[in-house]
């Protein structure tokens, strides 16, 4: 197929998520988000990496059964230039229903490479 | 839970969104006095070895190194784990960033080397060159030379890292350089202990107990070296820290004495090369994954000013394929989605053939984000039925200054209950100004360093973690926003 892009970056001025960070350096329980998406019961997250951010590092906590948040319980102290990884988790607990993620969720987006 | 995969977004992923970004962040162009993290501008033939590790797409620095031979690069293996030889450059001599110098020499990767066994430890890599270097590599220690090396010996590191600790927005334009001492080996682990880090023998500690001086992000893979008379002998290669300049946690660094015979086995081609997806396991990003070449998701973006966005999308029978095949149906569902140009419905694709069709989206008034799918069905054994989700974002929607996300986060019913205290899903925290220039008001907030401050009056210093200036520089990272010096 074409070369279908993903996503990419309207990089646009103003936080959300009033106690998020978004240094990955940093230890914090709520990490910022650059995007997410299910796929089946897999969810793909988009997070600021320094080089040494692996899914290891975060844990799925379901407050609720339809409510997810991802928490980070592993600082990322490498340092690399801050790039933005994709991480990969498979839970069964989505069971088809519809999920809140709870994390703040900086925006970005969207904007197709071919357009 | 399982965890699966992890693959970092493609730097031109970034680039392109950067460039949205850039005549916002242009406005902080003010220098810090301090470099690296406490250091100064490296002379700009001192370290002709020196090297920056580069996006090919965008050119962007996101690691330094060291040439180490005529053709070998030296690194840290952790900055090589989702790249691959052809995603990269190096430019050996590099002083600054944002623009050519006479001496600089840039060269493409024919291979990388990474450490069999990185994983932290051991975060080491080679890169080799497609053609040799014209410049004079860099000494290494090996063992004895270590064993001389006292407590509190002065050593040095550069790179091109941020200059403030957390700071994004304070990557160096020009070649930084600071001297950081030898940490005491034994209360280097003892410090980091104290936050599970294991540091092992193979790795050496530099910077003062103090805190003050240090590399820091986007350093990583440059030198540590010491300078012995008239010549230079790296030692370390830049890799992690607690922070950046913190008390009692120094810079650690591999220790290259540890590595000799790994290097010299690299060298000769008795370790593997190393390919962006080897340690991943696991399956593909979501966003590489296709079927018959369809994306699994298709995204739009309706630009400011624009009432429609589309895709052309092409599906392709393999040439493999044994039979022809056949589309009986395509529906599209979402407010605002369409298919156009559309070449495969009720078509017979021949192996090795495909058509191709567009998915549109149009802007529902000022409806901010749309959610969509597309369905295919087809004669295919095992892709009876394709499915796509479509999402769509209206740029209309926004104002220049508006964060995107929140929308999302209201329109999509998503709450953020824990952590939004006023119940609005974060957002309503927008800085008063997003024009960097006239943001003096924001300084309080934490910038500790008044010197630092009074000499750079129109700088923005955001602090905590919502700065949007922060944010932004963070994405912006790897792309734009280096302070010239």
């Amino acid at each position: 197929m074409e070369k279908f892009s993903l996503m990419c970056s309207l990089v646009l001025m103003a936080g959300c998520g009033a106690t998020s960070t978004n240094n990955p350096a940093e230890p914090s329980t709520l990490e910022t988000l650059y995007g997410y998406r299910w796929q089946g019961n897999v969810l793909f997250v988009d997070v600021v990496s320094h080089g040494c951010t692996k899914p290891q590092d975060f844990e799925l906590d379901w407050p609720d059964t339809d409510r997810l948040v991802i928490k980070r319980l592993r600082p990322d102290r490498c340092r690399k230039a801050a790039t933005i990884t994709t991480l990969n988790f498979e839970t069964d607990q989505r069971r088809g229903q519809s999920i809140q993620v709870i994390n703040p969720i900086q925006a970005t987006r969207i904007k197709a490479f071919n357009n | 839970m399982k965890m699966i995969n992890s693959k970092t977004l493609a730097l031109s992923t970034l680039a392109v969104a950067l460039s949205t970004a850039l005549p916002s962040y242009a406005g902080v162009v003010n220098a810090p006095q301090q470099r690296i993290i406490g250091g100064v501008d490296a002379g700009k033939t001192a370290y002709p070895w020196m090297v920056s590790i580069k996006s090919k797409t965008s050119g962007q620095h996101f690691c330094g190194a060291s040439l180490i031979d005529k053709q070998w690069v030296l690194t840290a293996a952790h900055c090589l784990e989702e790249v691959g030889a052809d995603d990269i450059q190096v430019t050996i001599a590099e002083y600054d960033q944002e623009s050519k110098d006479s001496g600089e020499q840039t060269l493409l990767v024919s291979a990388i080397y990474m450490h069999q066994d990185y994983d932290p430890d051991h975060d080491i890599a080679l890169l080799k060159l497609a053609e040799e270097s014209d410049k004079t590599p860099v000494a290494l220690a090996d063992a004895n030379f270590m064993a001389n090396l006292n407590v509190g010996t002065e050593l040095t590191t550069i790179g091109w890292g941020l200059t403030r600790d957390g700071d994004y927005s304070s990557l160096a334009t020009i070649l930084q350089e600071v001297k950081v001492p030898l940490y005491k080996q034994a209360d280097c682990k003892i410090n980091y202990g104290k936050l599970d880090v294991e540091i092992t023998s193979n790795m050496v500690c530099a910077g003062l107990p103090a805190g003050g001086k240090d590399s820091c992000q986007a350093d990583s893979g440059g030198p540590l070296f010491v300078q012995s008379g008239g010549s230079m002998v790296q030692l370390g290669v830049t890799s992690f820290g607690e922070a950046c300049a913190k008390a009692s946690f120094p810079g650690v660094y591999t220790r290259v004495a540890a590595y000799r015979d790994w290097i010299i086995k690299a060298k000769k081609g008795e370790v593997p090369a190393h390919k962006p997806d080897d340690q991943s396991g696991g399956t593909d990003s979501p966003l590489e994954q296709e079927v018959l070449g369809l994306p699994q998701s298709i995204d739009l973006f309706v630009d400011r000013g624009q009432q429609s966005a589309s895709d052309q999308l092409t599906l392709e029978n393999p040439k493999e394929a044994k039979a022809n095949l056949l589309v009986s149906d395509m529906t599209i569902d979402g407010d605002g989605f369409s298919l156009k140009e559309n070449s495969c419905a009720n078509q017979a694709i021949e192996p090795g053939k495909s058509c191709r069709f567009s998915v549109s989206y149009q802007a529902q008034g000022n409806k901010s984000f749309a959610e969509g799918q597309l369905q295919l069905k087809t004669n295919h054994q095992t892709h009876q039925t394709i499915e796509g989700d479509l999402f769509a974002l209206n740029g209309n929607a926004f104002d220049e200054a508006d964060d995107v996300s929140c929308s999302i986060f209201t329109e999509l019913n998503l709450t953020n209950d824990k952590e939004d205290a006023d119940g609005d899903n974060g957002c309503d925290n927008k800085e008063p100004d997003d024009n960097a220039d006239n943001n003096d008001s924001n300084d309080d907030n934490t910038d500790n360093n008044s010197d630092e401050k009074d000499e750079n009056k129109s700088e923005v210093t955001f602090a905590g973690a919502l700065n949007p200036l922060m944010l932004l520089g963070l994405l912006a990272l790897p792309l734009v926003g280096r302070r010239k010096s």
